[in-house]
């Protein structure tokens, strides 16, 4: 009888696959936009997100119809939901003149204690092998994903270096990341290059405003005074 | 007794003719094209009579950019057509960039061509529109434009080829070529549609064709306006595109760039009823209406001897369709089981660590 109930809740299980509504390759804006759509603290709220590039690179966010002047990174800055941000890419390492313009659409918020929105923003990783790519004529998609606590990987970021896994051509990102947590920005970039009297409004969608944020420093953790005791490998003989 | 047989086969053949009618026993012809692009049968006129309230307001259409990757070095000009006086606007030198409208015809000319010594080809591009499916690609990447030595060596041999260039659907990516492929027609089978196939396989972002006719010889079609050659029309680096200014070339949408009729009477064309054709003495205008003396014609007799078989529109009429694949949804949700586990907080081994707790902020 036990066996008889395992076998049907198995095969009810197999039998309900999952149909979602979005794809990772959807016109950008479309997925934040529907998520505005859903209700929630969504609309108007700036999520605060941490932009960071290779060592050199200069960042600039597009402001009124045109790109403001690039900075060091790590930049942080509120962007709202739906909206799709055009940036700047500049300096890379290796690569010089070479300019990549990349986009950030924010499809969900994080909930981070109430005050604290500003000190946990979503992190947004612009790596040297993306940037190279895109360079070439490639189109990246990075899904930016909050890590579900039941599942998350037990290791710690080195240098704050993001961890990112590299779906299959054939495999939808938006779909891993919603199998490992929940999305909440989507990176994309290539080639694209603004006409050569500077960016338009189609170039830039039209510009949606931002809130910059202050860069806050992170102080790093007290080295204690004493070391710690060394682990012993081997039991002591009684 | 013989006129028995007779009339009984008459009376069968008349009985035959009778219940299957005219049209079982002839082929069918459709009239001309000319007659075709008329509203419809025994309606006159230049063409559509029912002229719009107000004009259509142009559409804004969006820009592609096109990237012309090979061979380096290559010279691209849009093309003006021959004998037109324009002078030759300044060359995009592959590698190099172009926004083009979407949806828009253009044709280009191709000179110094590395390794090719005075080969000048014209291909022609169709920019295809955007779509849910390639406006993300489109809105971060170029549409690469190349042509190998390979397609090089088949143009100069006298072979037309198309390129279409695509991307294709996940189940046919291959993670190559950045995500984009491209169908050309010297490499697929015979009789293999490269534009059919590669929408198979995806969605179609640009078609290039392009063969070895040089159309700026004395007497070629290419002497005319491009735009008498089914909708080719002629570019420009000079035009800018509705709401940026990007020197681009002008797309030879028809009717203009983004106007959907071409064709208003009254307003591009001659007002609606008014004859074209000729009268019997060589005059335009109704027969009827003396051009400035006395009339004289007394009477002008056309008989028709045009065999016309046009049946009773049905009365009713009964359609079965049927699409392949049929639609499988699943079985709507009628019990959602909803089950949220909070983690024990300070529970067990898994305690935040120790070091973490002296991890300071400042600001």
């Amino acid at each position: 009888m036990l066996l008889g109930l395992a076998g049907t809740s198995l095969a009810t299980a197999q039998s309900t696959p999952l149909h979602y509504r979005h794809s990772g390759d959807m016109p950008p804006g479309a997925i934040g936009r529907a998520q505005l759509q859903r209700g929630g603290p969504l609309p108007g709220f700036f999520q605060p997100v941490e932009i960071k590039a290779p060592r050199g690179a200069l960042v600039a966010f597009a402001s009124q119809g045109n790109f403001e002047p690039t900075a060091a990174t790590p930049r942080r800055a509120g962007l709202l939901i739906g909206s799709v941000y055009r940036l700047k890419v500049t300096e890379i390492d290796g690569y010089p003149g070479v300019e990549v313009f990349p986009t950030i659409e924010i499809i969900d918020r994080i909930y981070p204690p109430p005050g604290l929105e500003a000190k946990f923003p979503i992190p947004i990783q612009l790596t040297q092998d993306d940037l190279v790519r895109a360079s070439e004529g490639q189109m990246v998609t990075r899904v930016i994903y909050l890590e579900d606590p039941e599942s998350a990987l037990p290791a710690a970021e080195v240098d704050g270096e993001q961890y990112w896994f590299d779906v299959g051509p054939d495999q939808d990102p938006l779909l891993v990341a919603d199998t490992l947590g929940r999305p909440v920005a989507i990176l994309r970039m290539g080639g694209l290059l603004p006409g050569r009297f500077g960016p338009d409004q189609q170039f830039l969608f039209g510009s949606p405003p931002y809130k910059p944020l202050a860069t806050i420093e992170v102080i790093p953790s007290p080295v204690p005074s004493e070391p710690l005791p060394a682990v012993p490998h081997e039991l002591p003989e009684p | 007794m013989r006129r028995y047989p007779t009339f009984l086969l008459v009376v069968a053949l008349c009985v035959t003719v009778g219940s299957v009618g005219c049209s079982r026993h002839r082929v069918h012809k459709t009239p001309p094209a000319k007659m075709l692009m008329e509203p419809g049968p025994g309606v006159g006129g230049p063409g559509p009579g029912v002229v719009m309230s107000g004009y259509p307001m142009p559409v804004p259409q969006m820009a592609s950019q096109l990237a012309f990757v090979a061979p380096q070095g290559m010279w691209v000009r849009p093309w003006m057509g021959a004998g037109d006086g324009m002078v030759e606007t300044e060359p995009l030198v592959a590698p190099g960039r172009q926004n083009v409208l979407q949806g828009g015809f253009y044709r280009y000319k191709l000179t110094n061509i590395p390794g090719r010594p005075g080969v000048e080809l014209y291909p022609s591009l169709e920019i295809g529109p955007a779509t849910p499916r390639t406006e993300a690609y489109l809105s971060h990447n170029a549409i690469p434009i190349q042509l190998n030595e390979q397609d090089l060596d088949q143009i100069l041999s006298g072979n037309f080829i198309t390129k279409v260039i695509y991307l294709p659907d996940p189940e046919f990516q291959t993670g190559l070529d950045g995500g984009i492929d491209t169908l050309v027609s010297s490499r697929l089978n015979a009789g293999v549609d490269p534009i059919v196939e590669a929408d198979r396989r995806g969605s179609i972002l640009c078609i290039m064709r392009v063969g070895n006719i040089d159309p700026e010889l004395p007497g070629m079609p290419g002497e005319l306006n491009m735009g008498d050659m089914g909708g080719v029309s002629p570019a420009s680096f000079n035009q800018a595109m509705p709401g940026a200014p990007i020197a681009m070339g002008s797309p030879g949408v028809y009717g203009g760039p983004g106007f959907a009729p071409s064709l208003v009477a009254g307003v591009t064309g001659p007002q609606y009823g008014m004859p074209i054709t000729g009268t019997p003495i060589g005059l335009p205008g109704p027969p009827h209406v003396p051009l400035g003396v006395p009339a004289g014609l007394q009477r002008h007799a056309i008989r028709n001897g045009t065999h016309v078989c046009m049946p009773d529109p049905p009365k009713k009429i009964h359609m079965r369709v049927k699409q392949k694949p049929g639609y499988s949804y699943p079985k709507p949700v009628n019990r959602v089981n909803l089950v949220e586990s909070n983690r024990a907080s300070g529970q067990g081994s898994f305690k935040q660590p120790l070091v973490d707790i002296f991890n300071w902020m400042k600001n």
